[in-house]
């Protein structure tokens, strides 16, 4: 290890005792809040809104009439409709669904995977003789919709339990993250993190923190509401880096470490984006 | 006129030289040049890495295999080849290069 | 059925803001669809906001205004508690219309 060092560093940084997910959060915060010190840790939730005046006040006015409201009342109808077997959304989640979002992503440790909202929601319609939704707008977004609705506010608390399993999710997802792709050979930390704030073309790169919180979203470049997956399907072919199915273990790990950087940011979906 | 007839041998013997090496491509050649195309971009698959483009020029081959149309067969997939190896260099790079990005 | 018509009425001295939200489609006619196919122009052709008895505001859109159009806008008069109704009616012939009462 020693001798690898006095070689000019040309073996991978091993993963010392340091390299922790609680100090790569510390770090990664510190590193936010330094950048944009006017910046609250709930209003990282609003992505390229704390950081650009202007797009705020469009944002505000835009809020007088939420553009997602119809998706809304939808997901809220949806998610109280029983399933022909007599069972509803509400027997799969704790609390009945209600006030939940702030824990997803999860590792499951009977399974040992990531479970995101969207899959749990589709789990849960399968275990009850449902068809799987489609994930990345429509229906699975109107109810995402619903039950981030129900979180608004609640700070981000995603656990990462003490088995390797969860550890090398929570890495994949950080490899993920930090590693370049596609044509354009960026990275998501080249935008959200190098250039977070600046312009990208028209819009304002949001900061890597918080960025989903919002989640559903309602982007006007979409003129619907889109989730998750929607996003980061949609980021890759931008990066022409061709997307990978919905839910792939990749982007579920992918959306775990982000969340995990993200504890302590409130929920603020639904959401509208540029 | 001399200058002339200079001039028209010189671009004959150019244009002869120019022949010979730039051959119409075979049935076999494009075959294999799309099949080398696909073992780039399954390479690239196996990073999550697979190009936009390099499968943009990879759908253009078999279509152009399609249309017997051997040439543009074997350029757009020398083109998807050369993209789906460029895939996989930089997924080779960036699996030790990523650490440097990492926010410490 | 809930309505495709969200409306906020707002008075405030002698003049009163109106937003409305409508839910609609808006296809231009321009567009198409992932076969290839042309999506038939389905768009809001007037929407009519009507107090007292009076047309305050008709709105003539056209292809050119987007999916779920918003829109926001005052008129002299109006006091709480009366009623503002709403009209759209498309190209298709299809029509809703909500009565909403000003704050």
């Amino acid at each position: 290890m020693l001798i690898a060092c006095f070689l000019g560093g040309a073996a991978p940084a091993p993963v010392s005792s340091t390299d922790t997910p609680t100090a790569d959060q510390k770090a990664f915060q510190d590193f936010f809040k330094s950048r944009f010190p006017q910046v609250s840790i709930a209003d990282f939730a609003n992505g390229p809104y704390a950081v650009d005046a202007g797009m705020r006040k469009q944002w505000e006015e835009i809020m007088q009439f939420p553009p997602y409201d119809f998706a809304l009342d939808e997901g809220r109808t949806a998610f109280g409709t029983k399933f022909a077997n007599g069972k509803s959304y509400a027997d799969c989640f704790a609390n009945g669904g209600v006030g939940v979002r702030q824990d997803f992503p999860y590792f499951d440790t009977k399974t040992g995977e990531v479970v995101t909202l969207d899959l749990a929601i589709n789990r849960c319609r399968e275990a009850n003789g449902e068809k799987p939704l489609p994930y990345q707008t429509g229906m699975m977004a109107s109810i995402t919709a619903y039950m981030a609705e129900t979180s608004r506010g609640k700070p981000f608390d995603i656990k990462i339990p003490d088995d390797p399993r969860a550890r090398a999710a929570y890495e994949s997802g950080k490899q993920f993250f930090y590693s370049r792709r596609g044509q354009l050979n960026f990275s998501c930390a080249s935008c959200h993190v190098g250039a977070a704030g600046e312009r990208m073309r028209a819009d304002i790169l949001a900061p890597a923190m918080g960025i989903l919180a919002a989640f559903p979203i309602y982007r006007s470049d979409w003129g619907s509401m889109g989730t998750i997956d929607r996003r980061f399907t949609t980021c890759s072919a931008q990066m022409r880096s061709v997307p990978l199915p919905p839910q792939e273990v990749a982007y579920r790990d992918l959306e775990y470490f982000l969340s995990y950087m993200s504890n302590g940011v409130p929920i603020s979906g639904p959401g509208t984006r540029p | 006129m001399k200058a002339l007839l200079a001039f028209v041998s010189l671009a004959f013997v150019s244009l002869a030289i120019f022949s010979v090496s730039a051959h119409a491509a075979t049935q076999a050649e494009a075959e294999a040049a799309v099949a080398d195309a696909k073992r780039a971009e399954a390479a690239a698959a196996q990073y999550n890495n697979r190009w936009v483009p390099a499968e943009a020029a990879l759908a253009a081959a078999e279509k152009a295999i399609a249309a017997q149309a051997w040439d543009e067969a074997v350029a757009q997939a020398t083109k998807a080849r050369a993209m789906g190896l460029r895939a996989v260099e930089q997924s080779k790079e960036q699996e030790t290069a990523w650490h440097d990005a990492v926010i410490r | 059925m809930a309505s495709t018509i969200r409306v906020r009425a707002q008075a405030s001295g002698t003049v009163t803001e109106v937003q409305a939200l409508v839910q609609h489609p808006m296809d231009s006619g321009f567009v198409k669809d992932s076969n290839g196919e042309l999506i038939p122009a389905h768009h809001i052709e007037t929407l009519t906001f009507e107090h007292d008895g009076k047309v305050v505001l008709i709105a003539d859109w056209g292809p050119a205004v987007s999916k779920d159009p918003y829109i926001k806008f005052s008129f002299k008069g109006g006091a709480k508690g009366d009623k503002l109704t709403v009209t759209w009616l498309d190209n298709l012939g299809k029509t809703d219309t909500l009565d909403a009462t000003i704050a």
